[in-house]
């Protein structure tokens, strides 16, 4: 099928439902060892600490019974970018740090170690952060995590934070993603019904496809907006309104099994660190 | 009439196979349509009627399981490329352009045709759905009433003059006119133009109405082929798939339960009200 087209398979975002411990985990606990291992990827800069992490998000995806190969997939359209901006990183990064070696010296064309570690180590801290996006948007259900933002970030309303719509724009931004990713696919279709021949074209012939993602990109936001529009009247109708106002089917409580969840990702963290740190290259 | 536009045998489709999510829509769709003639697919929401569709124009490639031929051609190697035409069933996704007249020209244009024969053709198309060329050309797409829209919908896959037009659910919630309107188009198409029309429905009144031959889709799989007045009279099979018969057989098998000695094979209310004189005569 067609690049756009298979847009609608993306995996990202959506809810996959399963009885794995992540699933059960309370969402606050999923979220807080989301931000944490948001922390852990930016610290994490040598090659051994980012390959321990790919090994113990792996592991985790194993156990949530999740697919790596799909969540990575999801990442198919984006790859020329990415190939692009990885290549003109390993170009022109320059020597680096003092102690860096440096390979090729070709004019304005420097390539070093240290360029070398940054590619690799970006490319492996893509694949963590997501396998982290995948592990909590994959387990946890919209209004779990609307829910788990909002009691995250209710300490904040004292000092005049409004949380709970936060949290709300939060969880909506993330349930669109594979809406839009949809709209995308069929906005491709009726294109491609009345004469646009996309077959021809393939991932890799940028110039082409970027003339094509621009036919798409204004219809798409129409759609959105409009989209937003009857979502804003269908919360109006059901008498929604934020804050104390909302309430829910199932009140969350923190289970030892949370606590036990929190304690293990801590100490992961606190591993991986550690090794960040040392003489380890 | 004989020659076949579209046969499709044994049809199976999953979506996103390999996933939690996946699906079979489809597991052993077939049908045959007769070149010229106005064919009703029918069968009970989420039975696979917009997948099928979705095979018919080339959206989806038959791969493993089953076969797909338009003018017997294989849609596994070709693709069918301007010969059908599916107007969908929400037409606001349709309609992709800003203004009215650009979304309808879209397939011309890209087809070759410029100038005074693309505004013609555009105009032709309108005219065809009874939108006012001078008053909708310019209007914003999004600025249509649901009516409005399935009829730009239309109009911007008749102007691409497709052998055959796969309309799914393209009468639902439209007003009585707009019905009309839209069956006086399909009959236009078939008489005037030989175009082969598949009518995607759940309108039994409709689909009596119109349809030269009927499909029935259940669960995936075609359980009945065949002329409306005996497809449609098959109460048990028609409801196993949510759906009635239509209102004149319902009237008449109503006369039959009173005492009356009635045929109940009618497909339109004049039938039906002939059929009722002559009980009451005899």
């Amino acid at each position: 099928m067609a690049s756009f087209a298979s847009l609608r398979n993306i995996s990202i975002g959506q809810y996959h439902p399963g009885d794995t411990v992540f699933h059960l985990l309370d969402a606050r606990v999923k979220l807080s060892a989301f931000i944490l291992a948001l922390v852990v990827i930016v610290i994490a800069s040598s090659y051994s600490a980012n390959i321990l992490l790919l090994v113990l998000f792996l592991a985790a995806m194993y156990a949530a019974r999740l697919s790596p190969r799909e969540t990575l997939a999801s990442l198919g359209p984006a790859l020329p970018l990415i190939a692009m901006f990885a290549l003109l990183q390993l170009l022109f990064y320059g020597q680096g740090p003092a102690e860096s070696r440096i390979v090729l010296d070709w004019g304005p064309v420097i390539i070093s170690t240290a360029g070398i570690q940054l590619v690799v180590v970006s490319v492996m801290r893509l694949f963590s952060l997501l396998f982290a996006t995948a592990l909590l948007t994959n387990t946890t259900t919209v209004s779990a995590l609307t829910q788990g933002m909002e009691q995250l970030l209710s300490p904040l309303s004292r000092i005049g934070l409004p949380g709970h719509e936060l949290a709300m724009v939060g969880a909506i931004a993330l349930r669109f993603l594979p809406i839009l990713g949809e709209q995308m696919a069929v906005i491709s279709q009726a294109q491609m019904l009345r004469g646009v021949d996309e077959e021809s074209g393939g991932r890799w012939r940028i110039v082409q496809n970027a003339r094509r993602l621009a036919t798409l990109i204004v219809p798409l936001f129409v759609d959105a907006y409009r989209r937003s529009g009857e979502m804003t009247e269908a919360m109006l109708t059901r008498c929604y309104r934020g804050g104390r106002g909302r309430t829910h089917l199932y009140e969350p409580k923190l289970s030892s099994r949370d606590l036990t969840s929190s304690l293990v990702c801590l100490a992961f963290s606190g591993i991986v660190i550690w090794i960040a740190y040392s003489p380890l290259p | 009439m004989s020659q076949s536009a579209i046969q499709v045998s044994n049809l199976q489709h999953i979506y996103m196979p390999g996933t939690p999510e996946a699906f079979q829509a489809l597991y052993d769709a077939s049908l045959t349509v007769a070149q010229g003639s106005i064919t009703a697919l029918a069968g009970e929401s989420g039975a696979g009627k917009s997948t099928l569709a979705l095979y018919l124009c080339g959206l989806l490639r038959p791969t493993k399981v089953g076969q797909v031929r338009i003018f017997d051609r294989d849609m596994a190697q070709s693709s069918p490329g301007r010969d059908v035409g599916l107007v969908f069933q929400y037409p606001q996704q349709q309609l992709f352009e800003r203004y009215v007249g650009d979304d309808i020209a879209y397939g011309p244009r890209k087809m070759g045709l410029a100038d005074t024969t693309l505004t013609e053709r555009v105009g032709w198309a309108m005219e065809m759905v009874g939108l006012d060329f001078e008053a909708f050309v310019d209007r914003e797409t999004f600025s249509l009433s649901g009516g409005e829209m399935r009829r730009a919908a239309l109009a911007g896959v008749l102007a691409m003059q497709p052998h055959i037009l796969v309309l799914d659910e393209a009468t639902t919630g439209l007003d009585p006119a707009g019905q009309s309107l839209i069956h006086r188009v399909m009959r236009e198409l078939r008489d005037n133009l030989g175009t082969t029309v598949l009518l995607i429905s759940n309108d039994m009144d409709e689909i009596a109405e119109l349809a030269d031959a009927v499909v029935l889709l259940h669960q995936g799989r075609t359980i009945a082929e065949g002329a409306p007045r005996e497809v449609l009279a098959e109460e048990t099979r028609l409801n196993a798939c949510s759906l009635v018969r239509p209102t004149p057989m319902r009237i008449l098998a109503e006369a039959g339960r009173a005492g009356f000695t009635v045929s109940q094979s009618a497909l339109s209310l004049d039938e039906a009200e002939e059929e009722l004189w002559q009980a009451l005569h005899r």
